[in-house]
């Protein structure tokens, strides 16, 4: 038997959010939501479908911290001697951002770069040449999302980026928000998008806060 | 150690597919809560290196530098 963790939450949610099959596991203040499984979980397709699906009802049920897949355990005093060991951080990052939820950002770029990883090998100073070309494509992403952030009415310190997380993208950026302010928020990530000639942008969430957890 | 080891098949296989995958892949593998799983990295059925999600990497040299600056 394994236990695979697919999110935290207070312990006095547990029950509400424990939907879908899902059992609590508890500690003192907070729970985890775990599937019980018959073997180790292999990360398909349908498991990453399954676990997104999951984590997501359970935030729409209460606040909660999404797992990352393939957090198991083999039994429940092995999970609750985990959840006890980080249990103060853990409910410290539930109060702070167990009710808000994500938005996703993805910015494409309108035009085609070069490709991260060149198909040939490339001689020393073409190498060099390719480095100087993807740093100036980092710095460029950087001053995209700056620029978004601007536009945006949201708090600078909620927002995490990820610049050239690979090719065709100039960036991957993350927004923790309220959820009364999601639907401002994706009209101004929107209108930043048509405005922008460099880049495309695609909305995803409200999501859990997959990238504000630790 | 109290994580199960987990088996993870090919990322290639993954990212191929469309792109919304890609996107759950980054989000679902390398976000989210970790308290003590680990990572079986398996490719064409052969586990080949098992990951353990809580550890830090490093090489080897920064390792003996860690050791030296220790002693």
């Amino acid at each position: 038997m394994t236990l695979l963790v697919r999110a935290i939450v207070r312990a006095a949610d547990a029950e509400r959010a424990a939907a879908d099959g899902l059992v609590p596991v508890r500690a003192d203040r907070i729970a985890a939501l775990v599937s019980r499984r018959a073997s180790t979980p292999t990360a398909t397709e349908e498991e990453l479908r399954a676990h997104d699906a999951i984590t997501r009802s359970v935030h729409d049920a209460a606040p909660s911290l999404p797992s990352r897949f393939g957090d198991a355990f083999v039994d429940e005093d092995a999970l609750a001697a985990a959840l006890r060991a980080r249990e103060a951080t853990l409910a410290a990052e539930l109060d702070r951002i167990g009710e808000r939820v994500e938005l996703t950002v993805t910015l494409r770029w309108r035009q085609q770069q070069p490709p991260h990883e060149p198909a040939t090998p490339l001689s020393g100073r073409a190498f060099l040449e390719s480095r100087a070309v993807r740093e100036r494509e980092r710095q460029r992403a950087e001053q995209i999302v700056a620029r978004l952030v601007e536009h945006l009415t949201c708090e600078r310190a909620f927002v995490r980026s990820r610049p050239c997380p690979r090719d065709g993208l100039a960036a991957i950026v993350a927004i923790l928000s309220t959820r009364d302010a999601v639907a401002a928020l994706r009209e101004d990530i929107a209108s930043f998008g048509e405005r922008s000639s460099e880049v495309v942008a695609e909305i995803h969430g409200p999501l859990p806060p997959f990238s504000f957890v630790s | 150690m109290a994580g199960v080891p987990l088996r993870i098949v090919a990322v290639s296989e993954l990212v191929t597919t469309e792109v919304a995958l890609v996107d759950l892949v980054d989000r679902l593998l390398e976000r989210g809560v970790v308290l003590a799983g680990g990572a079986m990295i398996s490719v064409a059925g052969v586990e080949l290196i098992e990951l353990r999600l809580n550890i830090v990497l490093a090489s080897a040299d920064a390792l003996e530098r860690a050791r030296e600056r220790a002693r």
